[in-house]
């Protein structure tokens, strides 16, 4: 721009013609075509790290209607289940299958990479890589029914040592308090584990979400409440409420006592 | 390319053609090539990804012969340009005037066609396998 207020601006008769075909061609030739291939070479030397495989960890995870399905598969040991919370080691790649039974969805955690759609009878691959410890906030990105918006997860990132022992950890099963065994009665009577697993005990469902660690996580019905007995037994009374079109039927004749029992026995599992 | 003494529209549109079948080879190369290699590769195998050195010479090779084909392109047309001993902006109708502003347009085509090849080649030298 100031070359051309130059030029028009200039009162002088004119540049001369070896100047200008000098300029030409370094300016609209030379310049040009060395700043796009540095930027090309550039770009290129960048998209194989973008596209570098994982380091061994591979998280399954499934959108579904409206949740996440977890799967742990470690490189050696057993598969670890869990719902609607990922942890990841701080600094290692790890390597998502993302997949959906039902519709599509679009699993987008902002802070640690770009959204990759779901698709049913797909199996999508994202590698993503956590630099430091933390929460990072997740969430659908495709608009998936009535509670898409209701659909959230956090990755958790933590140091090495401390999610390798977690992981181990989660193929025993959660410790049980005495306290908390009639509420363990109650959430198996009334038939929760025909949809819900529990691992250790004879709720072995797997329509919703696996409740082995329910405890750990910080809320609940995929980052719509808080964690707390009183919003797990609302969540419980009231889950059209709460989630509309959710699979979960809602419990509005429980009793309070028992579905604070349940909250308090769900809560302990850790 | 045809004409070695006359400036003709072939010549103009040599270099641009060449890129043209040059960019056309080397994706054809790269996707036929991937969808073969892949096709029971799973995503999840971590290192072991296909080699695609193949794919990657024919690549090579398309390359070279294409700038092999620009050059002459460009050399003849340089002898267009050069020939006659009229100045820009060659608008007279006359022989020389007609291989003056055809010599200078294929040159101008043939840089071009350079840069755009070399561009197409580039993924083929830091992209070593098919994700």
């Amino acid at each position: 721009m100031s070359v051309a207020v130059y030029a028009t601006r200039s009162s002088s008769g004119g540049l001369d013609e070896r100047l200008a075909k000098r300029f030409i061609l370094w300016g609209g030739v030379a310049f040009p075509t060395v700043v796009l291939t540095a930027l090309l070479i550039y770009g290129l030397r960048l998209m194989p790290v973008l596209r570098a495989s994982g380091e061994g960890l591979t998280i399954a995870v499934a959108g579904e209607q409206f949740w996440w399905r977890v799967t742990y598969q470690p490189k050696d040991g057993p598969p670890v289940r869990s719902a609607n919370e990922v942890r990841v080691p701080v600094g290692e790649r790890v390597a998502f299958a993302l997949t959906s039974p039902d519709v599509i969805h679009s699993f987008w955690n902002p802070s640690l990479g770009g959204k990759v759609d779901m698709i049913p009878g797909r199996e999508n691959r994202l590698v993503l890589k956590a630099e430091k410890a933390g929460v990072y906030r997740g969430v659908c990105a495709e608009f998936c029914g009535a509670s898409h918006a209701l659909m959230a997860f956090p990755v958790i990132a933590m140091e090495k040592p401390d999610f390798d022992a977690w992981l181990s950890g989660q193929s025993r099963p959660a410790a049980e308090a005495a306290e908390t065994a009639q509420g363990k009665t109650l959430f198996l009577q009334n038939g929760c584990g025909a949809c819900h697993a529990v691992a250790g005990t004879e709720a072995r469902g797997e329509v919703g979400p696996d409740l082995t660690r329910f405890g750990e996580r910080a809320t609940i019905g995929a980052g719509t409440l808080p964690n707390e007995p009183e919003q797990i037994a609302r969540f419980i009374r009231e889950t059209d409420t709460v989630k509309p079109r959710v699979k979960m039927p809602a419990y509005p004749a429980l009793p309070r006592e028992d579905l604070l029992a349940i909250a308090g026995y769900l809560g302990s599992l850790k | 390319m045809i004409a070695s003494t006359r400036a003709n529209l072939v010549t103009l549109i040599t270099a641009p053609t060449v890129w043209a079948l040059h960019f056309l080879v080397c994706y054809v190369t790269a996707s036929a090539y991937c969808a073969k290699t892949m096709a029971d590769a799973r995503v999840f195998t971590g290192t072991s990804w296909p080699d695609i050195t193949v794919a990657r010479a024919v690549i090579a090779a398309a390359t070279v012969l294409a700038l092999g084909i620009i050059a002459l392109c460009l050399r003849q047309a340089w002898g267009h340009w050069r020939s006659g001993d009229v100045d820009p902006p060659f608008d007279e109708p006359s022989f020389e005037g007609r291989q003056g502003f055809l010599g200078f347009s294929t040159i101008l085509l043939c840089g071009l066609s350079i840069i755009g090849v070399i561009f197409v080649a580039l993924p083929a030298i830091f992209i070593g396998d098919c994700r």
